[in-house]
């Protein structure tokens, strides 16, 4: 007889692991899943905020984290803006290349945080417990028109154009894939000032972070499944029967996920139940390049651990967009990369079209695709770090599409729990899963 | 009040009416024809020579009453039909549910009749999956109704209802105001055409595209209303949506508004942070304690008030940028014989050509970017099908389009890749129409504007539902200006002809009104 469980987390990721412990740390019975991919994480992660630190106890486990240096934008003929998780560092470099950026900084800080804390921008980004109850209070009626409006008029209230426009909008936006005119593209606004969307990494020597999940949750109990679900369908009236690969199988009364990545690699194609997927767009899929190098380059600059957006100008978060949208592969893909602790690249872009269209037909990927995908990938990160074309040993490539309909796999699941992709994805998910529970 | 009429040099200021409304848009009509009503002295100020004038110039002359943009209606304020008796004003339904023919690129069609929740039952082959769905989307659209209504202090009743609706219910509502179209319709359907018809219809006449999030949230709004007694249909009114307008201006009339035609208005009077009249164009004044602004936002509060007396948050939450995309509207008229009884009965009906999925959301990238779709969603309406005195010697066949881009009143090019663009639409359901056509007049958002005096940005499409309501609850509370009440189209949640932002103003404005008469 299937083992049951009160939740099945499937994914290989940071947020996966951080839902799958702190539900079990609060007394679900909880399972872990690979989805049984090939996914490639970066060296960061999202901050894991301290209320999930202090359930699991994670420096039990030697993990230690620094915050990502800076988030670093390189936009044409070698322009760079950089902003810091201090306040007072970000305008003091600001100070030196944009006087008025400077200035407004710390106002748009306070207002989009402020605007993040607003019970409607939680609403409508998918924390509140229903966007609609929030109603009643009429001053959020003002947030709620910014939130859900397009998240390039919400920078330009503070910031038009320009460079710190465009680092904006990249950092903030390209994660998810938007052009910034989307309406509740805006909602990724706050997110991306909230503290918690400050990526972390591994403290250099220290455990790496995966790891140091990995054992939180074998701490707290969460049981291992095989890798890759085969068929999960409702059974009985409250739960679900999952079948893995290798034919076992357990039951299971939620499945979660915690991240689009995750459903995207285990062939979840449903719609997020977490939160409306305000800041992710539905049609478009990913692609993560992991650049192996026989020996470092000098990092852009001369940081080897901030966080890179590569853009030319504000206007290619859309015209990306457009381009994914039509079926096109975008010659000039925003792109964001990081180095690894071996000096190695991962980079990263969310406007890869689903599928491509030739001559008003819609196609598949074809490896010629790919081909051209990884050269683009390529060119644009040889345009911006130095010596990099001579240093490249191998590289690869992996394309991740979420299906708009339900896929087969889960059509016939219940329960299915979602978390739309977000900056501050850790917080998120550990918040949701909690909710999922109490409610239950 | 007033203390009577007098003069400043060669301007005259007049005194002695207790309300002012300013616009002759079928929401000023209603709102004055109320103030009208409870006892209130009301003028009615209209920029153009004739009540309603801007929204007729769309047919070509001699045609039926057809309007810019404003053909069927989707939903028309019960309470305002009774309270302003309207049928007995002239308010007739020539086609009270309105059957729908959905034509599709593979010349398929599929066809509806008028109660959506009966022709959901019947639908083949996806009939259980729309059946459901039908059931789902109107009961969660008749519980929004209150909210979409707009009518003031609705929300805090709003939140307890919600908080005492099963939770399924309050979970549904909650995910699809801001999911995309497209992943709504996926909880229900398989691709076919059924599903092609509800992202058309879910598309239409909305400023975000099937996709994008919040985009299904305007089909509910639409959904809420009702029309002569049935949620979710549409109807047309005897003698075309003018003479909706005429039977508004009619009730006016019976309640002794007073109309003044032809007399744009310069400025609202403020003072001491309340409305305190108007100031024309010709320097005359009227002053009253009551003013409602029937017009645009952003000429209320930015040109007949101004910056000055407004403060930055209120400013910034009225001038959310609108949607770039708008809908047009095609009048043709047809040559040959009259149509008779069997092919009226035939096109007796609301006709809707729904592209697929991938084209609807490439037309609207395409019309974002400013060009022309080469795909558009098309409703049409053979005019006199439904109404045989309407110009009984012709063919008439009226023609909304979307999503279609910004373009200016002057690009003769991007007018004539439109109006092709809208006929080769057509010709999807009546093939070789483009050798019948005797005469057309096109009218797209920058037309409208120019008649109506209004920026363009006033016949943008609608947005998403939450950004509607932000926009409706800043622009009804009037900058905090005592007096000042607002029912210009930012007030309304949803588009078409409906009456209740017109009402809430009127009633807003009489609650603060004593039994004297006096403003309080």
């Amino acid at each position: 007889m299937a083992v049951t469980f009160d939740l099945l987390v499937i994914g290989d990721d940071a947020p996966s692991l951080c839902a799958a412990a702190a539900a079990a740390a609060g007394g679900a019975s909880t399972a872990l899943a690979a989805t049984g991919a090939v996914t490639y994480g970066g060296p960061s992660v999202c901050d894991i905020p301290n209320f999930v630190w202090r359930r699991l106890d994670l420096q039990e486990f030697g993990l230690e984290t620094e915050p990502v240096s800076a988030r670093i934008t390189l936009l044409a003929d070698g322009q760079t803006t950089t902003t810091y998780r201090s306040l007072e560092e970000t305008v003091d470099a600001l100070r030196e290349v944009d006087a008025d950026g400077a200035a407004l900084w710390p106002e748009m800080t306070d207002d989009m945080r402020a605007l993040g804390e607003s019970g409607l921008a939680a609403g409508v980004s998918g924390t509140a417990p229903n966007t609609l109850s929030l109603m009643s209070d009429m001053r959020a009626f003002a947030d709620l028109g910014r939130v859900a409006g397009s998240g390039e008029e919400l920078v330009e209230d503070y910031v038009n154009g320009g460079p710190l426009n465009a680092h904006i909008n990249a950092h903030a936006l390209a994660p998810f894939g938007l052009g910034g005119v989307e309406a509740g593209s805006a909602a990724a606004l706050p997110e991306f000032f909230d503290e918690h969307a400050w990526r972390v990494r591994a403290k250099s020597g220290a455990r790496s972070i995966i790891g140091a999940l990995r054992k939180a949750c074998e701490r707290n109990g969460v049981a291992t499944t095989p890798a890759g679900v085969e068929k999960a369908t409702a059974d009985g009236a409250k739960h679900n029967s999952i079948t893995f690969k290798g034919g076992e199988k357990v039951r299971s009364r939620y499945i979660f996920f915690a991240c689009p990545d995750a459903a995207e690699a285990a062939g979840y194609g449903g719609a997020g139940q977490g939160g409306p997927p305000v800041a992710a767009p539905a049609n478009g899929a990913r692609a993560v390049m992991r650049i192996k190098l026989r020996d470092r380059v000098a990092p852009p600059v001369g940081d080897s651990s901030a966080l890179f957006q590569i853009v030319d100008d504000g206007s290619d978060l859309k015209d990306a967009r457009a381009a994914a949208l039509g079926g096109r592969i975008f010659d000039r893909m925003p792109v964001e990369f990081e180095f690894t602790d071996k000096g190695d690249i991962v980079a990263r872009t969310s406007y890869v079209p689903k599928r491509l269209q030739e001559e008003g037909e819609w196609r598949d990927w074809t490896g010629q695709d790919r081909q051209l995908l990884s050269t683009i990938l390529l060119n644009r990160l040889v345009s911006r770090i130095d010596g990099l074309q001579d240093q490249i040993r191998k590289t690869d490539l992996k394309v991740v599409d979420r299906t708009v309909a339900g896929d087969e796999k889960f059509a016939g699941a219940r329960n299915v729990v979602l978390q739309p992709r977000r900056h501050d994805a850790i917080a998120a998910a550990v918040t949701l899963i909690d909710k999922v529970l109490a409610d239950d | 009040m007033t203390d009577g009429d007098g003069q400043i040099g060669k301007a005259k200021i007049e005194g002695g009416v207790d309300a002012i409304v300013i616009g002759g848009a079928p929401d000023g009509l209603v709102a004055a024809a109320y103030l009208a009503r409870a006892g209130l002295k009301t003028v009615l100020f209209e920029a153009s020579g004739e009540i309603g004038a801007p929204c007729r110039s769309a047919a070509p002359e001699g045609d039926s009453a057809s309007l810019d943009g404003e053909h069927l209606f989707h939903g028309l304020d019960p309470q305002t039909i009774d309270d302003l008796d309207l049928y007995s004003c002239g308010v007739a339904f020539a086609a009270r549910r309105m059957g729908v023919a959905y034509f599709f690129e593979d010349g398929e069609c599929l066809r509806l009749g008028g109660d959506l929740r009966a022709a959901a039952q019947d639908a083949d082959p996806d009939g259980d999956a729309f059946q459901h769905f039908i059931t789902d989307a109107f009961e969660a659209a008749s519980f929004m109704r209150p909210l979409f209504s707009g009518a003031p202090g609705v929300n805090a009743a709003f939140a307890t209802a919600l908080a005492d609706a099963p939770p399924r219910l309050a979970k549904q509502l909650d995910r699809w105001m801001t999911q995309p179209a497209e992943e709504a319709l996926a909880d229900y359907f398989p691709e076919g055409a059924v599903k092609t018809a509800m992202l058309a219809e879910a598309a239409f006449r909305n400023g975000l595209p099937p996709h994008e999030a919040m985009s299904f949230s305007p089909l509910l709004a639409r959904w809420s209303g009702e029309v002569a007694g049935l949620q979710g249909a549409v109807a047309f009114a005897e003698g075309g949506a003018g003479a909706v307008i005429d039977a508004l201006r009619r009730a006016a009339q019976k309640a002794k508004v007073e109309f003044r035609t032809a007399s744009p208005i310069a400025r609202i009077l403020i003072e001491k942070d309340r409305a305190a009249g108007v100031e024309l164009d010709t320097g005359n004044q009227l002053r009253a304690p009551i003013v409602i602004a029937a017009v645009d936002a952003e000429t209320t509060y930015t040109e007949l008030i101004g910056p000055a007396v407004l403060d930055r948050a209120f400013q910034q939450s009225i001038s959310m940028r609108k949607p770039a995309l708008s809908t047009a509207h095609l009048h043709l008229r047809l040559k040959g014989a009259p149509i008779d009884e069997t092919t009226r009965a035939g096109l007796a009906r609301r006709i809707v050509y729904a592209p697929p999925a991938d084209k609807i959301c490439r037309a609207f990238a395409g019309a974002a970017q400013g060009d022309v779709p080469k795909e558009l969603i098309i409703e049409a309406v053979f005019e006199n099908a439904f109404d045989e005195n309407a110009a009984p010697d012709r063919q008439q066949l009226s023609v909304l389009a979307h999503p279609t881009p910004a373009l200016a009143a002057s690009d003769e090019k991007g007018r004539e890749k439109l109006r092709d663009a809208i006929v080769a639409g057509v010709e999807r359901f009546a093939p070789n129409i483009a050798e019948r056509i005797d005469a057309e007049r096109l009218a797209t958002a920058a037309d409208m504007a120019s008649a109506s005096g209004a920026p363009a940005g006033a016949f943008a499409a609608r947005e998403g539902v939450y950004r509607q309501l932000a926009r409706a609850a800043a622009t009804t509370s009037a900058g905090s200006v005592g007096g000042l009440f607002f029912c210009g189209p930012e007030a309304q949640i949803g588009y078409g002809i409906n009456g209740a932002a017109g009402r809430n103003a009127a009633q807003a404005a009489l609650g603060k009104i004593d039994r004297a008469g006096a403003a309080r």
